[in-house]
């Protein structure tokens, strides 16, 4: 066998499988940004709604992205995959399907972001089904699958619309339905901070991410025959390194502090900013556009707080704001050299021209647009289906790790609480 | 021993309670405070008279339950009380210097600060939660017991014990025997010039400062909370001036405990220290001026940034400019080992 075929395959897989440990990298960055009470529940529903990701998208969400396309709208064959003979893009079929696996799993975990505190369980079952069959495939379909964007030359090399702004926007139509966290608004709509329990599960979570995005990024080359996937890992890293400087030195000017969260948050902006563009410009421009992603996430984190939104994870700025920028930021720096080799056409910087950002523009409207109103009504019918998408005043106050799962993620941190409470309340 | 020859003297105290119960002078205070709440220099007097009837009362029931004072003393405040930069809700920060010997006395004295305590906690000052009263025994000493732990902090110099002696360095005398706490002032000093490293680990101790405007020149108000909007000016404000002249006062031996009377002390040895005065002034006044918002011991501390007009924020913004180079200066100084 072509050793090089071999070796484009081994590659897919290290990168499959680094993409999957993302799923790790969110355990602590989600259950490091909230309470200890709710913090066995955010790692536990990480693994099994991977579980139904992976389902439901060896069942139809690979059919729909990938099949036969209906007019460019989604696809429809390819059901319940499990064909060893198949050969897509020079690499066998399973390594190809497995990989696209991992991308529609961390979409869903993004949207989950949402959800975080004050969702119930069934909810994240029901939702988990409905956002990988239906949401994702579609928007993925658009863009990767030969649908109508793919069409007029959009350029997003890894996803930072067809992954990350697609979940963001679920996880704003989540949050927006289920309102608030208990505590996180005033009155009078001033915020509170509900502090995350452990800033070091939040960085190493971010670490792991940025770990696991060589595989995102640099595994979407597909092979390694032109070592192309260096160049692509290069621009990764500055963009990430770009973000986290400039989300710390933005947050330090404006509010005072080198507040640790928003920093977190500067160097996953830049990954997700450089998602889309990592395979279409130089590294200088790698660098603007991390840095830019590290201003936009901190602008957008404190715009949503204005606007009465809360936003646990920080889904909609991280993934949303920087995916947004991410997508655009090819109109504007993509090289021409680069564009020939891998779609599209050069930037604007470049003499390109506003043809592809105007491309680019589209795509971000369609795809965000699409992505936010098929959440908000799917989350409406799981509303249905789930008698309500949110726990109890009780057991939010109790916490998810014991309201939804009977055990805690800390139990003797939390029974000890638990006892000193009801012996107050009863007066014993 | 007879009552009247320890009881505190005339003119540095009230010899008999003016009121009957602490009720009483609650009432009192309830129905002053919001008179003279914009007048920092009025509302100060007049807590001084409600904290001095308070302990005249406090003797008193002492007195009844465990007889005459056993010695001379004098009751000090110390904080904000000390420097008489109290608001209008304050919390209780206190302690008594006696004659004679803790071994004798100190339980005597201990129970007189018990029922101050409890007395100025039912007129309307909560307890200070750090325990900086002189019911706790670490505040209530004879003039050698009080050197003697004085001497032990600057030995054992941690963090906390130079805190500590930062805080005395702040009393004030209210009732009782003045010369009492002058003379332990000036066993601090003298401590300072003969240890001029002294000075270098109290600068050190106080070395945070809180930021009050950005890189973009905007005032930093709280971003979250109930405070949301408003600005912590003891901590952001007042702390800057009050730490710089403190150290100042140590290292001048200047007894007065008021920021103001310690810049007007200083300011003729110190160019920077000169027209310092001013900006401190203006934010007691401004933080007055929001005096009938001020319904619980914390919002006294919060300034509400958006209903300032453009000159008052100018005019703060340049005060916070002021106290952080007051106290970046002074620091410096003081760490440089200057005389």
């Amino acid at each position: 066998m072509d050793p090089m075929f071999l070796m484009n395959n081994l590659w897919v897989m290290i990168a499959f499988i680094l993409v999957i440990l993302m799923q790790g990298g969110f355990i602590l960055l989600e259950a490091g940004s909230t309470r200890m009470k709710n913090a066995g529940h955010i790692a536990g529903k990480t693994v099994f709604t991977l579980g139904i990701a992976s389902l439901v998208f060896w069942a139809v969400g690979y059919g729909f992205i990938y099949g036969e396309s209906l007019g460019g709208i989604i696809g429809f064959s390819d059901f319940f995959f499990g064909d060893a003979t198949t050969m897509f893009d020079g690499l066998a079929g399973s390594v190809d399907f497995i990989f696209q696996l991992a991308f529609a799993a961390i979409a869903l975990t993004i949207a989950f972001g949402g959800f975080a505190e004050r969702a119930k369980l069934s909810a994240y079952i029901v939702f988990a089904l409905l956002f990988s069959a239906v949401v994702y495939p579609v928007v993925a379909h658009w863009i990767w699958g030969g649908g109508w964007i793919s069409e007029l030359g959009k350029q997003d090399f890894a996803g930072s619309t067809v992954v990350h702004l697609t979940g963001a926007m679920a996880a704003m139509a989540a949050t927006i339905l289920l309102k608030p966290r208990i505590g996180k608004f005033n009155k009078d709509g001033s915020p509170n901070e509900l502090a995350g329990h452990n800033q070091v599960f939040t960085a190493l979570g971010v670490l792991l991410l940025w770990v696991g995005w060589f595989g995102f990024n640099a595994g979407s080359t597909f092979g390694v025959d032109d070592a192309f996937f260096g160049f692509v890992a290069l621009n990764t890293q500055l963009a990430a390194a770009g973000g986290a400087v400039a989300a710390l030195l933005i947050a330090w000017a404006v509010i005072g502090k080198p507040d640790v969260p928003t920093m977190l948050n500067g160097a996953l902006a830049g990954l997700v900013a450089i998602t889309a563009s990592c395979a279409f410009v130089d590294p200088w421009a790698a660098v603007i556009i991390g840095i830019i992603g590290g201003l936009i996430v901190f602008g957008s984190m404190k715009l949503v707080e204005k606007l009465g939104i809360d936003d646990p994870i920080f889904a909609i700025s991280v993934h949303g704001a920087a995916g947004i920028w991410g997508t655009l930021s090819t109109g504007f720096f993509a090289t021409p050299a680069l564009a020939e080799l891998n779609g599209g056409r050069a930037g604007l910087f470049y003499g390109g021209g506003l043809t592809q950002l105007g491309v680019q523009a589209i795509s971000v409207v369609a795809c965000g647009l699409f992505a936010f109103v098929a959440a908000y009504v799917l989350l409406l019918i799981t509303k249905g289906i789930t008698g309500g998408l949110r726990v109890s005043e009780e057991e939010e106050i109790m916490g998810l790790d014991i309201s939804e799962h009977g055990s805690y993620g800390y139990p003797e941190a939390l029974k000890a609480a638990e006892s000193n409470n009801s012996e107050s309340k009863t007066g014993a | 021993m007879t009552k009247s020859s320890v009881s505190p003297q005339e003119g540095k105290g009230p010899l008999s309670p003016s009121y009957e119960s602490y009720e009483d002078i609650k009432q009192l205070k309830e129905s002053q405070v919001n008179e003279i709440a914009e007048d920092p220099m009025k509302l100060n007097d007049a807590h001084d008279e409600w904290i001095k009837e308070t302990i005249a009362l406090a003797i008193q029931k002492v007195e009844s339950e465990r007889g005459p004072s056993p010695a001379h003393f004098a009751f000090f405040l110390m904080g904000s009380a000390g420097r008489k930069e109290q608001a209008t809700f304050s919390d209780q920060d206190h302690g008594i210097v006696f004659d004679g010997s803790d071994e004798e006395h100190q339980s005597y004295f201990l129970k007189v600060g018990e029922e101050i305590r409890e007395g100025m906690a039912h007129v309307g000052y909560p307890r200070c939660e750090g325990k900086v009263m002189a019911s706790h025994p670490r505040w209530c000493h004879s003039i050698d017991g009080w050197k003697e732990q004085i001497d032990g902090w600057i030995e054992t110099d941690t963090w906390e014990t130079l805190r500590h002696l930062l805080t005395f360095v702040d009393a004030r005398t209210l009732v009782g025997e003045t010369e009492f706490l002058e003379e332990i002032k000036n066993h601090v000093f003298q401590k300072a010039q003969e240890n001029p490293s002294l000075l270098k680990r109290m600068s050190e101790n106080t070395s945070y400062l809180h930021k009050g405007v950005n890189a973009f020149g905007r005032l930093l108000p709280e971003d979250k909370g109930a405070y949301t909007g408003s600005m912590h000016i003891k901590d952001v404000g007042f702390f800057p001036y009050v730490h710089a002249m403190r150290l100042l006062a140590i290292k001048e031996s200047i007894q007065e405990a008021g920021t103001a009377s310690r810049m007007d002390q200083t300011s003729e040895k110190y160019p920077f220290v000169q027209g310092k005065k001013d900006h401190f002034n203006h934010m007691l006044d401004l933080r007055a001026s929001f005096s009938k918002k001020q319904k619980t011991y914390d919002d006294v501390h919060y300034v509400p940034i958006e209903e300032l007009d453009k000159d008052e924020k100018q005019q703060l913004k340049k005060a916070l400019k002021e106290g952080k180079n007051l106290f970046q200066q002074t620091k410096k100084h003081m760490e440089s080992g200057d005389q």
